[in-house]
C-alpha cells in the first residue's frame, strides 16, 4: 500500500479497524397491509416492454388521447416533449403507469383512469420506446435462459444485477437503459475495445518500491485513486509514482468462443432486459 | 512528512489512551470503545449525538493557519445543501441535493463514484429536493430519498442494491434525514408533520435484505397507551409527530433515542386535538430489536407553535447530583435546554437558553408552567420564540472537556394566528447566536452574536467541538468559523461564498486532520499547511 496511512507509522492497525456489526437474527415483524390504490399496477415492471405489438397499440392510444397536447411525434406542442421529459426518460415503469392513471393534479394533464391495465402498459411501452434509445432494437433470445448463462459463466463475480454481484465490473442492472444492444454485444465479445470509465486496470509502482494494483477510478495531475481487489481504495500522489502501467480490461475475453451461439444470444437477451436497478421482493409491503 | 505523521500518530495513540481511561474522569468518551477517532462514521459521528472528535492536530495554537485542502463542487447546484458527510478510512460519502450520492477521496476531493437516483415523479407536488446525508455499514451506503424510499448502494462503486418504499401514502413527504444504523437495522423517520395528513412513524429496515423489521408509530392508536392524550375522534390518524431527523443510540443500555415533531392536523390551532398529544414534541426511547417503547418525555405538551422537538438528543455521561449519570441533553426549539436521565427518562433540569415568553418555567416533574396569553388566537398573539424556534434541527455539539453544549440559537418573537400562520414579530429585533450552555445548570456561559447580514437570517448551520479545544460553526451567509471552545474567542473564519445549512465534520487520514463543511455549492475541506 502506498497510501500514507497512519498505521504504517507505528499505531496498531486495530485502532483504525472498523468493526462491522454482523448478523440479524430477529424475526421480521409482520407489516400491516397498507393496501394499494387503483393507480398501482399489479406488477412493477412493464410486462409489455419491447413487445412490438404492444408498442404499436400504445401508439394508437397515444395518437387518440395524448397527441393533441404532446404532438404527433411526442416531441411536445402545447404540453411537454415526452421524448426528453424526465418523467418519461427517468421514470420507472410503475411511476409512469401511475402518472398516466392519476394525471398531474393542478395541471392540464388529465387522469387516464378509463384505460385498463394492459392499455396503460401499452402506452408506457410506446413512450419508453421513444425516450430510451437503448431499448431498440429488441434482441432475440430467451432472457431467462440468459440469466442461467450469466450465472454459469460467472459474470456475477464482478457485475451486479438485481442487487447482488461483485464490484470489479460495472453494475449491469440498467445497462440496457444506457447502451444500445449492439454496444452491449461488442462489450461482451471484445472487452478491450472500450473499457468503462473507472474500470481501467492499472499497476502503480511508487518510490519505496510499493505496488498498487486495481481499477483506476480517477486520475489527475497530482493524484491517482485506485480501487483495490479487497474493496478498499488507495490514494497515490503523482509525486510518488515511478511507473503507471495500464493493463487490459479486467474482463476476460473469449466469450465469443466459450459460449455457443444460442447461449450468447440468450445472454444478450438477458442483458438487453436490464433496464432498471430494482426488482420486487416478496413481502407484505411493496418493495422494489 | 514521515516524522510528522509519526508524531501525529503518537498523539492519536495518547488520545486513545486518554479515551480508554475517560470513564474514570467522568468524561463522556466511552463511545471511543467502538468508534475509531480518525473516522466520522455516521450523521452525528458516533451515534451519541455529541459530534465531539478527539482529533487535536488542529488546535487553538494553529487554527489561525488553516487552509483549504480541496473543494468539491456540486453539479447541479442543489436547492439546499444540508448533508453531513461521513468519512471512513479516507473515503468521504455524502449526498448533494435530494437525489445524488457520491464518494470522494477525502484527501483530495477527487471523485470515486457518483449515483443519481431517478426519482419517481409523484404528481404536481414539488418534492423536498434536499437530503442530510448517508449512513454507512460494511460495504453499503444507505440514503433516504425525496419519494420516500431508502436506498442501499455498494460503497465501492455506488451500484444500487435495493430500495425500500417507506410508505405508499400519497402524497409522501420524503425521507430527508440521514439514516441511523443500529444492530443491522437501517432506521429512518418520515417528514410531513406540518401537512395535516401524517401519522408519524419510525421505520426499521433490515440492512442486508431491505425488508421491514418493524415500524413504531409516534401517535398511538385508540387502544394503545397514550391514546387518552387525544380526543375520541380520528384526528390521531393525522396527528403529526414526524421523526424527521436522525436519532442516537446507547449500546450499553441498548436504547435508541428518537425525537418527534409537532402535533397536527393543525399546527397553530389545537382545539380539535385537546390533550397532551403524545408522542409529539417528545423524545422516545426504544429497543432497537423490536421498536418497543421503553420511556418517553414530552417537551411541549399540546404544542400550538410548531415547536418540533426534532433537535438532536445528545447522550453524555457526567456527574449529576454528586454521582455519575447517563444523561440525555437537548436544546429544544421551544427555547429550553433539558437534561434527562437517559436510562429512565427522569426529568432533571430545564432552563431557557434563548428568549422565551410561553412558559413561566418547568415544574419539578418536568411539565411546563404555561403563560396562557402565548397561545395562538384568531386575532394573533405574541409569543417567543418565533416559529423558527430557539434552535432547530441544526446539529449541536457537546464537549466533555468543557462540559458545554454548543447550540446555534435564535432570540426572536412571533405573532401566532389560529388560522394557520405566524408572522415574525419585529424581525429587525431577532438575533442569531452561537451559545455555549453549561450542562450542569443550563446557564449560557458565553455567546457569539452574528452581525450584519447574518444577525437575523435564520441559521440552520450546526456546530462541532474537538479535543483541539475548538468549536467550529457557521453563519448563514457562508462564514465558517472556529472559536476557542472554552472562552468563545473567535480564532479563524473563512467565507465559503454560499449559504451554509449543514454541520461540520472532522477526520484524519495519512497523518493529517481535516475539517469539512458542506456549503451551498460544494464541500470545503480544510487542514494545516504542509509546512
Amino acid at each position: 500500500m502506498v497510501t500514507r496511512r497512519c498505521s504504517r507509522s507505528g499505531l496498531p492497525a486495530a485502532a483504525f479497524s472498523w468493526v462491522v456489526l454482523a448478523g440479524c437474527g430477529a424475526p421480521l415483524i409482520a407489516a400491516a397491509d397498507e393496501g394499494s390504490g387503483h393507480a398501482v399496477p399489479s406488477v412493477s415492471r412493464n410486462p409489455l416492454t419491447r413487445d412490438a405489438d404492444a408498442v404499436l397499440a400504445g401508439r394508437e392510444l397515444y395518437l387518440e388521447r395524448c397527441a393533441v397536447c404532446h404532438g404527433q411525434d411526442a416531441q411536445g406542442s402545447m404540453a411537454a416533449n415526452l421524448v426528453r421529459s424526465r418523467s418519461v426518460v427517468q421514470a420507472a415503469d410503475a411511476a409512469l403507469f401511475r402518472l398516466l392513471v392519476q394525471g398531474i393534479p393542478g395541471t392540464q394533464m388529465p387522469a387516464q383512469d378509463d384505460w385498463d391495465e394492459t392499455q396503460v402498459w401499452q402506452v408506457v411501452a410506446y413512450l419508453h420506446n421513444l425516450a430510451r434509445p437503448g431499448l431498440q432494437p429488441p434482441v432475440d433470445g430467451d432472457p431467462e435462459a440468459g440469466r442461467e448463462v450469466f450465472a454459469g459463466a460467472g459474470c456475477g463475480a464482478c457485475h451486479t444485477v438485481d442487487g447482488s454481484g461483485g464490484f470489479w465490473g460495472p453494475a449491469l442492472d440498467s445497462v440496457a437503459a444506457r447502451k444500445k444492444s449492439a454496444e452491449i454485444r461488442e462489450d461482451v465479445l471484445d472487452p478491450d475495445a472500450r473499457v468503462a470509465e473507472g474500470y481501467q486496470s492499472v499497476v502503480v509502482l511508487t518510490e519505496g518500491e510499493e505496488r498498487v494494483e486495481g481499477l483506476l477510478k480517477n486520475a489527475d495531475t497530482f493524484s491517482l485513486q485506485v480501487l483495490r481487489k479487497d474493496g478498499a481504495f488507495s490514494f497515490v500522489p503523482r509525486s510518488q509514482v515511478t511507473d503507471l502501467q495500464r493493463g487490459p480490461s479486467a474482463m476476460p475475453s473469449g466469450y465469443g468462443e466459450r459460449l455457443t451461439d444460442a447461449e450468447l444470444r440468450d445472454l444478450l437477451a438477458f442483458l438487453d432486459r436490464q433496464r432498471e436497478p430494482f426488482i420486487p421482493v416478496e413481502r407484505g409491503f411493496r418493495n422494489y | 512528512m514521515k516524522l510528522w505523521s509519526r508524531v501525529w500518530c503518537f498523539a492519536l495513540a495518547a488520545a486513545q489512551l486518554a479515551a480508554a481511561q475517560g470513564g474514570a474522569s467522568g468524561g463522556a468518551v466511552r463511545e471511543e470503545r467502538y468508534r475509531p477517532p480518525a473516522n466520522w462514521l455516521s450523521y452525528d459521528r458516533d451515534n451519541t449525538g455529541q459530534r465531539f472528535s478527539l482529533l487535536d492536530q488542529i488546535d487553538r495554537s494553529n487554527v489561525g493557519h488553516l487552509v483549504v485542502r480541496w473543494v468539491h463542487q456540486f453539479h447541479p447546484v442543489p436547492l439546499r445543501s444540508e448533508a453531513t458527510p461521513v468519512i471512513r478510512d479516507g473515503v468521504l460519502y455524502a449526498t448533494a441535493g435530494g437525489t445524488t450520492a457520491f464518494a470522494l477521496d477525502a484527501t483530495t476531493g477527487r471523485s470515486l463514484w457518483r449515483y443519481d437516483y431517478p426519482f419517481e415523479p409523484a404528481g404536481a407536488r414539488q418534492p423536498p429536493n434536499w437530503n442530510r446525508g448517508v449512513a454507512l455499514s460494511g460495504n453499503r451506503v444507505y440514503m433516504g430519498t425525496v419519494d420516500c424510499h431508502v436506498l442501499a448502494l455498494d460503497a465501492r462503486t455506488g451500484a444500487p442494491l435495493w430500495k425500500y418504499l417507506v410508505t405508499e401514502q400519497q402524497p409522501c413527504f420524503g425521507v430527508t434525514a440521514a439514516p441511523l444504523i443500529v444492530k443491522n437495522r437501517v432506521l429512518v423517520g418520515v417528514r410531513g408533520g406540518d401537512s395535516g395528513q401524517l401519522r408519524g412513524f419510525l421505520e426499521a429496515i433490515d440492512a442486508e435484505t431491505g425488508l421491514r423489521a418493524w415500524r413504531r408509530w409516534t401517535i398511538p392508536a385508540p387502544t394503545e397507551p397514550g391514546a387518552d392524550t387525544w380526543p375520541a375522534t380520528d384526528v390521531w390518524q393525522r396527528g403529526g409527530g414526524a421523526p424527521w431527523t436522525t436519532g442516537t443510540y446507547d449500546p450499553e443500555l441498548d436504547l435508541l433515542y428518537w425525537t418527534t415533531g409537532n402535533p397536527g392536523p393543525k399546527d397553530f390551532d389545537g382545539r380539535d386535538r385537546e390533550g397532551d398529544n403524545l408522542y409529539t414534541a417528545s423524545v422516545i426511547a426504544l429497543r432497537p430489536e423490536s421498536g418497543e417503547l421503553v420511556w418517553h418525555y414530552q417537551f411541549t405538551p399540546h404544542d400550538e407553535h410548531d415547536w418540533d422537538a426534532n433537535e438532536t438528543p445528545v447522550l453524555a455521561d457526567a456527574e449529576w447530583g454528586g454521582r455519575p449519570r447517563r444523561l440525555l441533553l437537548q436544546a429544544n426549539r421551544n427555547a429550553f435546554f433539558y437534561v434527562l436521565d437517559r436510562e429512565t427518562g427522569e426529568f432533571l433540569l430545564a432552563a431557557p437558553f434563548a428568549k422565551q415568553t410561553w412558559a413561566q418555567g418547568v415544574s419539578d416533574s418536568g411539565r411546563p408552567i404555561l403563560r396562557p396569553e402565548a397561545a395562538p388566537t384568531r386575532e394573533g398573539s405574541l409569543a417567543c420564540p418565533d416559529i423558527h424556534g430557539g434552535t432547530n434541527w441544526q446539529a449541536p455539539s457537546y464537549s466533555p472537556r468543557t462540559r458545554l453544549l454548543y447550540v446555534s440559537a435564535r432570540d426572536g418573537c412571533g405573532v401566532y394566528f389560529r388560522t394557520g400562520h405566524s408572522i415574525d414579530h419585529d424581525l429587525a429585533g431577532a438575533r442569531q447566536f452561537l451559545r455555549a450552555i453549561d450542562i450542569r445548570d443550563g446557564a449560557v456561559r458565553w455567546e457569539i452574536p452574528f452581525l450584519g447580514d447574518e444577525a437575523q437570517e435564520i441559521n440552520h448551520a450546526g456546530a462541532m467541538a474537538t479535543a483541539g479545544g475548538l468549536v467550529f460553526f457557521s453563519g448563514r451567509v457562508g462564514n465558517f468559523v472556529a472559536a476557542d471552545a472554552a472562552s468563545g474567542q473567535v480564532l479563524w473564519h473563512f467565507n465559503t461564498g454560499g449559504t451554509i445549512r449543514a454541520s461540520p465534520v472532522t477526520y484524519a487520514y495519512g497523518g493529517r486532520q481535516y475539517v469539512a463543511i458542506t456549503s451551498k455549492n460544494g464541500i470545503f475541506a480544510f487542514g494545516l499547511h504542509d509546512r
